[in-house]
């Protein structure tokens, strides 16, 4: 692998009593998609947090690229290259959709000489690419499930990361439209951008991933090529097979998936 | 996309609007009497004092009770200054030193506060502040007593309607550039970035947005704003007195005003001001505190059935105001 544009060593949450995330090395290489699964509450929400800054880690230490970012803050982060959605989509409720996207154009790692019409522009195109297009001058609260997770999306894409976490974005999306999401990710990729794609449906996950990464109780349970994953029988055991009949199920051009 | 098809005036809407006011406040200075000119002076202030608030309680969101603090200093300092033997020009600029180096002492530690902490915190130390002054006895200052500008203005030789016609345009200068403050600022980058750590900061912050860094900025110009009126109005009374200038009967009423009009708008504001001060001078100073209660009403309405303030009206009509629409607010915003 060639030099890790991130690399997090012995990363550590803790909540009380609870290790949400417990002693996790990871690195992925630039231009990588790193599939991030485990079961629900496995930690792969707080092991993003502490990726982005959005939470602090209790201990460990991360890298991006050259320098120490253990410390630096979310927004320092996110000018560094990094940007991520979340599971729970966090919308500009008093904004307009189109104004939403252009917070992520102005500040940004690509943004932060733009001015505005150039923002809006920017906006306008992200808003496009995530499927949200027409709908710039609504506000938020017209969006449904789906919608609002596309909204993740555009603001991200506006922001131009080098960098992408996607926190379970397919929700609430149906067959169509997850392998829609699952091209703009290739896209993307294609395009230069780094991706952890964290996704509860299995086969979306595989479909699209270089390595996927398997978290359980705070800890890193196995890391490999998709098929190595599938093959694997802890990685079976503690994850698959509780979803195994939903992934034998699965039909991506037919059935909806399942919400977030 | 609509942004570059939109007309020349509606760009310039606001703008083209603020020039009209101040065009007319400027053609009406000479028709005014008395009576008529102190109300419209005080109009001005206080378009100016909610401009300023609506900086850090509109905008940002954060229901700061310091401006109390930044007020008074602002008069404080600046007398202060005067009797000491400084100049108009050195009082000023030293009374808004004073009142950056407060705000900074006061934002650095409060704005890492949530919500109601934030507002309790500022209420307490602007409180403090003016007990500290009440008691300060330097500089031949002693906090109870009152201090006469007049003569340190220096500006006996003026009679009564020249002075009063002066500070008319003091304070509209002043009103014009807060709102100009505000357009400029509702429109820039740091304007939408503010909007969005009011609804979210955890994710304003995830896409870049510096948000302690902004928020202790637009607090620090709220509070220079704050503190300039506080001079202008010291030397427009031409004496000061540590409880009237760090009273904190102004600031809510400010916030009424902002509330009422619209918070986090243009001229919401202003709509704000103009309605509350005709309310005051029309129920008259005998029955000032039933304002006080009809001031707490309207607050109390306004939050429960039309959080974005009258200003709705401009934009939706009267429909803003509907039995159903306002029904579908208080359910939409109480507390259950
Ligand atoms: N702020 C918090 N305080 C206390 N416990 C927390 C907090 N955030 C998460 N946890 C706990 O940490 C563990 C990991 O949660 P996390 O949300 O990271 O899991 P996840 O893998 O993203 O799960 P899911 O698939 O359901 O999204 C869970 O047990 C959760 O309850
Ligand atoms: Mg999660």
């Amino acid at each position: 692998m060639s030099a890790p544009i991130l690399a997090a060593t012995g990363l550590t949450k803790r909540f009380g009593g609870l290790l949400a995330v417990d002693g996790v090395d990871f690195e992925i290489a630039r231009g990588e998609i790193v599939g991030l699964i485990g079961p629900n509450g496995a930690g792969k929400t707080t092991f993003v947090d502490l990726l982005t800054g959005v939470q602090m880690a209790t201990s460990g230490s991360i890298r991006l690229g050259e320098r120490d970012a253990t410390r630096l803050s979310a927004h320092e982060r996110s000018r560094l290259g990094l940007a991520r959605t979340f599971q729970i989509p966090r919308p500009f409720q008093d904004m307009t959709i189109l104004e939403n996207v252009m917070v992520g154009a102005l500040f940004g790692v690509g943004g932060r000489a733009v001015g505005m019409e150039a923002a809006r522009r920017q906006a306008t195109d992200a808003l496009a690419r995530a499927g949200l297009g027409g709908l710039a001058d609504r506000r938020t609260d017209i969006l449904t499930t789906s919608g609002r997770k596309r909204l993740e999306i555009a603001r991200c894409l506006a922001a131009q990361p080098m960098l992408l976490f996607l926190d379970e974005p397919l929700g609430g999306l149906n067959a169509t439209e997850v392998n829609e999401a699952l091209d703009l990710i290739r896209t993307l990729r294609d395009g230069g951008v780094t991706i952890v794609f964290i996704e509860h449906i299995v086969p979306a996950v595989m479909s699209v991933s270089d390595r996927v990464f398997v978290l359980a109780g705070g800890r890193k349970l196995a890391e490999g090529k998709p098929a190595e994953i599938l093959a694997d029988g802890a990685v079976r055991r503690a994850y698959l097979g509780d979803v195994g009949g939903a992934v034998r199920r699965y039909r991506p051009a037919a059935t909806p998936a399942g919400g977030a | 996309m609509k942004p570059e098809g939109r007309s020349l005036f509606a760009r310039h809407r606001d703008l083209l609007l603020l020039a009209a006011l101040v065009v007319l406040a400027a053609a009406l200075s000479t028709r005014l009497g008395p009576y008529g000119l102190r109300v419209a002076t005080m109009v001005f202030m206080y378009v100016a004092l909610a401009q300023s608030w609506n900086l850090i309680g509109g905008y940002a969101g954060l229901i700061s009770i310091a401006h109390p603090a930044f007020f008074g200093t602002g008069a404080i300092a600046a007398a202060i200054l005067l009797i000491n033997g400084a100049g108009i020009p050195i009082a000023m600029l030293g009374a808004l030193l004073v009142s950056l180096a407060v705000a900074l002492c006061i934002g650095l530690p409060t704005l890492r506060l949530q919500g109601h902490y934030f507002v309790v915190a500022t209420l307490l130390v602007s409180e403090a502040l003016r007990n500290f002054v009440l008691n300060l006895n330097a500089f031949g200052f002693s906090g109870g007593i009152a201090v006469n500008l007049v003569g340190p203005l220096g500006l006996t030789r003026m009679g009564p309607a020249e002075y009063n016609q002066l500070f008319y345009f003091v304070m509209l200068g002043l009103a014009a550039a807060s709102v100009l403050v505000v357009l400029g600022f509702e429109r820039s980058r740091w304007g939408l970035a503010l909007r969005a750590i009011r609804d979210n900061q955890t994710a304003a912050s995830a896409l870049g947005v510096a948000a302690a860094r902004l928020k202790t900025m637009v607090f620090m110009l709220s509070a220079a704003i704050a503190s300039i009126i506080g001079t202008a109005w010291a030397f427009w009374l031409g004496t000061v007195e540590t409880n009237e200038a760090y009273n904190l009967l102004i600031t809510f009423e400010i916030i009424v005003m902002v509330f009422l009009g619209g918070r986090g708008t243009l001229w919401g504001p202003v709509i704000g001001v103009v309605l509350i001060l005709m309310l005051n001078e029309s129920i008259g100073i005998e029955l000032a505190e039933l304002t006080q209660i009809v001031s707490g009403l309207i607050v109390v309405l306004i939050v429960l059935f039309q959080p974005d303030g009258l200003i709705r009206i401009t934009t939706d009509g009267l429909a803003a105001f509907a039995p159903r629409r306002l029904a579908a607010n208080f359910r939409r915003y109480r507390v259950t």
